[in-house]
């Protein structure tokens, strides 16, 4: 059972920078670069087969590790950890190397710092997986990472601090978002030690005591200021906040998973999430696109756009991905969150209008979303989890070497039935986070009939696991497994 | 058929949770019995999901060396290892999938036990075949196995709702102290 400390008003917190090994290795200045060569090196090794490898997807790196290991090794770690892969982040690689050469002096363009851009491309992203079928096409998934390679490098080279991550990254804003339900964060161990600070070197980074002007390790680039800094939101775990503070008094600290979700403090860097619409919408396009992307891989997809394509009489995919693009990112949310913010209204103490009060609740769907996103991204990881084994034989053998044998196409992973019943349980689990947040938000919020301000939301929550039930007891088609991508 | 198994499915799921003992078969995705194997002239990948009863077996045809002849046929035969049965041919349907071309079978397996598959591949061109092996999956999962597999869950579920009820209460106290 979770102890709390009173004082703090915090659970008794491991810090995993106190753990042997593994804290001496992250608190490491070079950890990171450490941790990112082996991907970067991998993640060239994927451009590279993409390009010029098997056309085939289940013989190819870039589709195999990009959809089937990837994806599920970052949902896992975003579960039982925290945005480690932001930390672990290839793109960053390259981008700090050549931040030693290029020092961009402009700031990016006020109307642009929000998440809007972002869920645009999050958005894309989306539609070009289904549009050109990346999960089959080794080639596509490779351009796909270059990319982000080269969107980084541009960006980032333009544009001062971290500009790519906060404003523009399609899968920093999944992990911002994902990490909210995460059991750890990066967070300042004593409040008392930072109220006595005067340099405040987590935020403006630590500067040469010979020369004033010149910071010898940047602090967060992502304007979060440790002490004021609430929750995972927009937080990298680049660790250079740990690498700054001349106290030793940052950690990554377990926390009550998807708490940070009910409070409505102001955040460091992030404002008032109930201000914040667009942190709103990229909850909102973040849970109802979980449920579109898993929808995508089961059989029923093909009959609903064959149907669409009669009804339009079009022979092309495009005019009915968008259609269904649109309804279930707009038209879906839009009428289901309208519905359950004008229930809320109607029973509710609060004079607010319709969109600040879905925007205060949305954020309760992020657990339920997570658990959809889990769900499919563990199906096909867990599944195909040791198919990386023959597909690298296979690349090496390609390259004429036997030094790792025959592949072995036999190495799958996990008996589907077996993990089907994880699905049910991390959709299971979503559901009552869901249920807990948006209960809490309305007891937090509503001190005279929380229950009748619940009911909507938990209604909402419900249909929605319903339907991420549905899909899952679906019939998949090939795509969902090895031999391509749901 | 298929919808009955899904509902028994939420419904084996409900029902072991509060202790009861009926338990329902699963549907499951497709696993490899393996992939790009040279059968004749094609690469040839088979995939199955072989329940006992209805089991499903995907043909998966590569066009990358060669086009497919027009009039190409699969056929897939299935027969106990023990050979206690003779061997059951079916026919596979093709599927136009998105940069695939895919054949589908529905076969029969009436025990759990080990089958050895045939997959015929039949044209006015010429004929391949290929065996291979599949154990035929148990009708469903025992109780304990989704006790086992479920528990965790349910575990996490609690401890959760615990902690985020009593961090609830206990920021709501402090609001009002
Ligand atoms: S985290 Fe460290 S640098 Fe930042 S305010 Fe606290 S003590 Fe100062
Ligand atoms: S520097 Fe900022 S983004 Fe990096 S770990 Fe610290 S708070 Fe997170």
């Amino acid at each position: 059972m979770l102890q709390l400390d009173l004082k703090t008003n915090k659970a008794a917190s491991i810090d995993l920078l106190r753990l042997p090994l593994l804290g001496g290795l992250l608190k490491w200045r070079h950890a990171r670069t450490l941790l990112q060569i082996p991907l970067f090196v991998i993640a060239v090794a994927m451009i590279l087969h993409g390009l010029f490898g098997p056309v085939l997807a289940p013989r190819n790196l870039a589709t195999t590790l990009t959809w089937i290991h990837f994806r599920g090794a970052l949902v896992m770690v975003l579960l039982f950890a925290g945005n480690f892969f932001c930390l672990t982040c290839p793109f960053m690689l390259l981008r700090n190397l050549t931040r030693k050469f290029v020092h961009p002096v402009r700031n990016w363009p006020r109307r642009l710092r929000n998440k809007w851009f972002s869920i645009s491309l999050f958005v894309v992203v989306l539609f070009v997986y289904e549009w050109f079928d990346l999960w089959a096409s080794p080639w596509w998934t490779a351009w796909l990472i270059v990319m982000f390679f080269a969107g980084a490098l541009v960006i980032d080279s333009i544009f001062k601090h971290a500009t790519f991550c906060k404003f523009v990254c399609p899968i920093g804003q999944f992990n911002f978002v994902a990490a909210t339900v995460s059991p750890f964060e990066v967070a300042v161990r004593d409040h008392d030690v930072c109220t006595q600070c005067r340099t405040k070197d987590c935020i403006r980074g630590a500067r040469a005591p010979e020369a004033p002007l010149v910071v010898i390790q940047r602090g967060c680039e992502l304007a979060l200021f440790q002490p004021r800094k609430v929750g995972n939101l927009d937080c990298t775990f680049c660790l250079d906040c740990v690498q700054a503070c001349p106290y030793d008094n940052v950690g990554i600290m377990s926390r009550l998973p998807a708490e940070e979700l009910v409070r409505d403090p102001l955040r460091s860097g992030v404002g008032v999430l109930s201000r914040r619409k667009d942190l709103s919408a990229l909850v909102v396009v973040f849970a109802f696109g979980a449920l579109l992307n898993a929808f995508a891989m089961v059989s029923p997809v093909y009959v609903l756009e064959q149907r669409l394509a009669n009804l339009f009489a079009v022979t092309t995919e495009l005019p009915v991905l968008a259609f269904i693009f649109a309804l279930f990112l707009i038209a879906e949310p839009v009428l289901l969150l309208g519905i359950a913010a004008w229930i809320t209204r109607s029973v509710s103490s609060k004079q607010r209008s319709l969109v600040s009060t879905a925007a205060r609740y949305a954020y309760a769907l992020v657990p339920l979303g997570f658990g959809i996103w889990l769900a499919h991204y563990s199906f096909h990881f867990l599944t195909g989890v040791f198919t990386f084994i023959p597909v690298t034989q296979a690349a090496v053998a390609e390259l004429g070497s036997a030094i790792v044998g025959q592949p072995r196409w036999g190495l799958t992973g996990m008996a589907p039935n077996v993990v089907q019943l994880f699905e049910f349980g991390f959709i299971a689990l979503g559901l009552l986070g869901s249920l807990l947040v948006s209960y809490s938000i309305a007891a937090t919020e509503e001190l005279v009939h929380p229950v009748r301000v619940f009911v909507p939301w938990a209604a909402l929550s419900l249909l929605l696991a319903a339907a991420a039930f549905w899909v899952l007891l679906q019939p998949m088609e090939m795509r969902g497994v090895v031999l391509g991508s749901g | 058929m298929m919808r009955l198994r899904h509902a028994s499915l939420i419904h084996t799921l409900l029902v072991v949770l509060i202790f009861v003992s009926t338990t329902r078969a699963h549907e499951g995705p497709p696993y490899p019995l393996f992939v790009d194997q040279f059968v004749g002239s094609y690469s040839v990948s088979v995939w199955t999901d072989p329940d006992v009863g209805d089991a499903l077996f995907y043909v998966i045809l590569s066009e990358q060396h060669q086009p497919l002849p027009l009039d190409l046929r699969v056929q897939i035969g299935v027969q106990p290892v023990s050979g206690r049965l003779p061997e059951a041919f079916y026919p596979a349907e093709r599927e136009n999938l998105p940069k695939q071309v895919q054949y589908k079978a529905q076969v029969h397996f009436d025990a759990a036990e080990h089958w050895r598959v045939r997959v015929r591949l039949e044209s006015a061109s010429g004929n391949a075949e290929t065996t291979a092996t599949v154990a035929a999956t148990p009708p469903g999962y025992g109780r304990w196995d989704l006790l086992v597999y479920l528990v965790p869950f349910l575990a996490v579920g609690i401890v959760w709702g615990v902690a985020m009820v009593r961090r609830f209460r206990q920021r709501t106290g402090d609001k009002h102290a």
